[in-house]
């Protein structure tokens, strides 16, 4: 407690210290006084007795200082001391201030803002409570080249009885429903949820509650929680929502809940409501029907790893039991989780990992220029501090001096830098393009500040290091007299400096070579043909509504025909018809093995597999894919007629390498009815132009199937867009009970799927002109600085005989020397980066030799533009002018 | 002056609150010179030493100080011990009787063993 006191005391004792000066100055003053009068009265002389008194008390400045020593803390005294030197230098040189804390600010606020971006989507995503504890179940199947993030039933039911290391487990299928409000039927996503569904993520509801186990239950009366948008826009977000009741697909839902505002998981949706899975559900022949997606809460203490390993053990065990391992062994099936953090972020995930290392580059970049800067300025302030280390102030003393200039100037970034950071970052998710950001909220949370505070300190220590250290080297030399005349700046003292520029040259090149070699990916991926002609075709999506309608074939084949019969008669169509799932129109695509009449598969064969499609007969003239051999679906290939498929060229080359596939009979699912090949179809991009990972699509007409949904087409000239209204016509006139939930062409769900890439081109290339820019005023600085101080020497040149040319050589030679430097180590750097990169991302790294050839030329001449100017500068100095102000 | 000692390292603390115990408050110059007598003269006391004692004193809260006038009429800072330095002494006391107790023993001449 008295250590604590007086701990206290001298805290408080740092400020006032004026006052507290006086007063001990008067103190002192009586002290001498009193003395001095006892000596009188002793009968010394008044001066003798002065004299005597001082000399016992052992000299008053002394005194004082010891003193001051006791009453604070001499070491924050001196940083307080230092921090206002260090504002009155700052303020006395505002043009120097402010170019440093602009630097610094660019850097720190971008790096600010892509971690806010990375922080709201990877380390913490909203509305979850301790992410890292939550994991994604997902399916693996080695053999197919399939990973998907959904499993079965039964896999989700051995995740629930691992109760000592899972909390809660939860499965979810997305749904949709009608809703009629004020006359129009609205059609609204939604997802069916088992009841551990918000225990996983940790949500609590505002209002009401959540549904408990005995709702999750078949036949029971059903029951919704509702998101806080959905309660805000049905509701009007009154109180009393919960306990009413709203009618979905035409059956009562009684609201019973709603959800905090930053929950939205699955993204979308706008309530949920029980999944009520049926006893059959949990039957050991669903252990392969994946169309589940599962989230797990692990325990406190328990890994991903941890459960993966113990998880995995167990659905083997089960498999051997029940007899079911053969086709798991021989697909290389596998059942896994993944943290949360690394699955919600789906295609945003690699791009911001780029952008992150990106604004890091930024970073040591602008870091390298202050420190350039500084140096600049140490080598003119060498006389204060001459003065300074000849007053006995320590080499360490000028360094922490130098340390807080820098961290001051960081420390001003870094505010403006936290409130600009979020800003930017909300800016940045507003320009990715396609919706890949959509539900992400970005806010300054403990996390962003503490991570822009550190960045402020690592800035401050990287750009206090380099003149502290040339300083520290330097004292011993530092002599008063060094700063007089004669102190010829060369290239040769400005080693540090030099070194800075050439890192920011090489650094830039990285980042401009960066720049080219991913537009050069761009393009390329641009040019990707995706086996099908999109321009032109415009796809709206109905997802089939009614419990009826989704099982009655016949009705939906009625309202497929009539549809597309309806659209293809309107003005200005060229073609239409209906397919599912849509290239590049949605992230799952359904895929299934199947049976080749004749070829039973052999033990430790998983059968053939691949992706399927259901298409109406025009689809082929809508998005003019080319037929190879046979012929695609017509009018005649109806449900009762003969079974009919089509397949690729990779499932032709596949199983029947130089034979004709026609009239094959393939077989597929529990319906257990063959369907004969007709024709062979040209191979399309599913979903991806960087990579072409399918095993094969596998054609079926609408006519002969059942599905949930379907997308309608139309390819109807260069602009498609005003037949939106044609489509949703067309649909509602077909059946009354279905609606269109989203329209969009074809072109632009293609080019959404470049988003992410489209994203790293846009902010790279600004960052490198950013990199630029920031090199370009780090090497100007640096030769403008070296010839100022040979002007002497150019003068003396000149005045024997060298012309203006041999001048501006002179002084390009060496500045151009070290762009040259920085540009090799820049090329040895992005050569390095480019080989990891092409392992990150497929079809990266065409027109490298093009990429890094045009960012050297690029850097080479605008490095050589900003050491013109000072070499012109250099060459104008009037011989006479120059030696008389020696 | 030959034959006078210097303050032992952290006695001077004790000597100033046992002072200021037995003669109540006084100022900086006054405590020295009673420091000195009390000592009958033997200690050498370095005035400037302590004014930074006595602000540590009064920073752990066992003296305070005001500014007063003295005998002579002269403004003076005066010292007093406050309820915990009346604690302090007794404590400090016997703390160091107890030292110098354990020391005696070892300085003591041989004893027939």
């Amino acid at each position: 407690m008295r250590k604590l006191r007086a701990l206290w005391a001298r805290l408080a004792g740092v400020f006032g210290v004026r006052k507290a000066d006086d007063d001990f100055a008067a103190e002192l003053e009586s002290h001498v006084a009193l003395h001095t009068e006892d000596g009188i009265h002793a009968g010394l002389s008044e001066e003798e007795a002065r004299r005597r008194a001082l000399i016992r008390l052992g000299g008053v400045e002394q005194t004082r200082q010891v003193y001051r020593e006791q009453r604070g803390f001499p070491g924050v005294q001196n940083l307080v001391q230092d921090l206002r030197f260090a504002l009155r230098q700052l303020v006395r040189s505002p043009g120097f201030a402010l170019a440093a804390i602009l630097t610094l600010t660019l850097a720190i606020g971008a790096n600010t803002a892509i971690f806010s971006v990375v922080n709201a989507i990877l380390r913490h995503p909203a509305g979850v409570d301790h992410p890292e504890r939550v994991a994604a179940m997902n399916v693996r199947y080695a053999q197919f080249n399939l990973d998907v993030p959904v499993i079965s039933v039964p896999d989700y039911a051995l995740a629930v009885a691992m109760k000592d290391q899972v909390e809660a487990a939860a499965v979810e299928r997305s749904a949709s429903f009608n809703i009629v409000r004020g006359g129009v039927t609205e059609h609204i996503s939604a997802a069916r949820v088992s009841s551990q569904w918000f225990q996983v993520y940790g949500a609590r509801p505002i209002a009401g509650r959540v549904f408990t186990a005995e709702e999750d239950q078949p036949n029971t009366a059903p029951v919704a929680v509702l998101s806080y948008g959905f309660w805000q826009r049905a509701f009007g977000g009154r109180s009393d929502a919960v306990g009413q009741t709203m009618m979905l697909d035409q059956k009562p839902y009684l609201v019973i809940g709603v959800m905090r505002s930053d929950f939205a998981w699955p993204r979308d949706c706008q309530f949920w409501t029980p999944i009520a899975l049926a006893p059959t559900a949990f039957a050991p022949d669903q252990t392969f029907n994946e169309n589940f997606r599962s989230v797990v809460r692990l325990r406190p203490g328990v890994s991903v790893q941890q459960f993966n390993a113990a998880y995995s053990t167990k659905i083997w065990e089960e498999l051997r039991r029940a007899g079911a391992g053969g086709f798991a062994t021989s697909s290389g099936w596998g059942v896994y989780a993944a943290p949360l953090t690394e699955s919600a972020a789906g295609p945003l995930r690699k791009p911001l990992y780029v952008l992150f290392g990106v604004v890091g580059l930024i970073l040591l970049i602008a870091s390298a220029n202050v420190a350039g800067l500084f140096l600049a300025r140490t080598s003119a302030r060498s006389k204060e501090f001459a003065i300074r280390i000849a007053l006995g102030a320590s080499a360490s003393r000028i360094a922490q001096q130098l340390f807080i200039e820098t961290a001051l100037l960081a420390g001003v970034a870094a505010a403006l830098g936290i409130a600009a950071g979020p800003l930017l970052g909300r800016l940045l998710l507003v320009m990715v393009p396609g919706h890949l950001a959509a539900g992400y909220a970005v806010g300054i949370d403990p996390a962003v500040l503490a991570f822009t505070a550190g960045t402020a300190l690592l800035t401050s220590l990287i750009a206090g290091l380099g003149p502290a250290f040339k300083m520290i080297l330097e004292r011993k030399r530092m002599q008063l007299h060094e700063t007089g005349r004669g102190a010829t700046a060369s290239a040769d003292k400005q080693r540090l400096r030099r070194a800075f520029v050439i890192g920011q040259m090489a650094l830039s090149f990285l980042l401009l070579s960066g720049t080219g070699l991913f537009l050069a990916s761009l393009q390329q991926l641009q040019h990707v043909d995706p086996g099908f002609n999109p321009r032109g075709v415009l796809a709206g999506r109905v997802d089939y509504d009614g419990e009826d309608f989704k099982k009655t074939q016949p009705r939906q084949a009625a309202f497929l025909h009539t549809t597309v019969d309806r659209l293809a008669a309107q003005p200005g169509v060229v073609a239409a018809a209906a397919v599912d799932p849509l290239p590049f129109g949605s992230d799952m695509v359904g895929s299934s093995s199947f049976d080749i009449e004749g070829r039973p598969p052999g033990p430790n064969d998983p059968g053939p597999h691949s992706h399927l499609t259901f298409a109406t007969p025009d689809y082929l003239k809508v998005m003019r894919i080319p037929l190879k051999a046979g012929r695609w679906f017509t009018e005649q290939d109806q449900d009762e007629g003969l079974r009919v498929v089509v397949i690729d060229e990779r499932l032709a080359r596949k199983y029947w390498p130089n034979q004709n596939p026609i009239g094959q009979r393939l077989d597929s699912g529990p319906r257990n009815r063959w369907a004969t090949v007709i024709g062979v179809l040209s191979n399309i991009r599913a979903g991806s132009l960087e990579e072409d990972a399918t095993d094969g699509t596998r054609y079926y007409p609408f006519a002969q199937a059942t599905d949930s949904g379907a997308f309608f087409l139309v390819r109807a000239g260069d602009d498609p867009n005003p037949m939106a209204s044609s489509i949703k016509a067309a649909v509602a006139s077909a059946d009354s009970s279905q609606t269109v939930t989203s329209i969009v062409t074809v072109e632009t769900l293609i080019s959404d799927s470049l988003a992410g890439r489209r994203l790293i081109v846009w902010m790279l290339a600004a960052f490198a002109g950013l990199a630029l820019l920031l090199a370009m005023v780090g090497i100007y600085g640096l030769i403008s600085y070296v010839t100022s101080h040979r002007t002497n020497e150019i003068g003396i040149r000149m005045a024997l005989g060298a012309k203006r040319s041999d001048v501006v050589g002179l002084v390009l030679r060496s500045a151009l020397g070290w762009v040259l430097t920085g540009l090799s180590l820049g090329i040895a750097l992005a050569i390095v980066a480019t080989a990891w990169l092409r392992h990150v991302f497929a079809v990266f790294g065409g027109g490298a030799a093009v990429s890094l050839a045009a960012a050297a030329i690029l850097l080479f001449a605008v490095g050589a533009c900003a050491c013109l100017i000072p070499a012109r500068r250099a060459a104008s100095i009037e011989p006479m002018q120059a030696l008389r102000t020696e | 002056m030959g034959d006078k000692t210097d303050v032992w390292q952290g006695t001077l603390a004790l000597m100033v609150l046992r002072t200021l115990e037995t003669m109540g408050p006084l100022h900086g110059y006054g405590l020295a010179r009673r420091i000195e007598q009390t000592s009958g003269d033997l200690l050498q006391l370095n005035y400037g030493t302590l004014y930074p004692a006595l602000l540590k004193l009064e920073q752990e809260g066992f003296i305070r100080s005001r500014w007063g006038v003295s005998d002579n009429n002269r403004k003076a800072k005066y010292y007093e011990l406050t309820k915990a330095g009346q604690r302090q002494v007794k404590k400090a006391a016997a703390d160091w009787e107890q030292a110098t107790a354990i020391l005696a023993r070892f300085l003591e001449p041989a004893e027939e063993v």
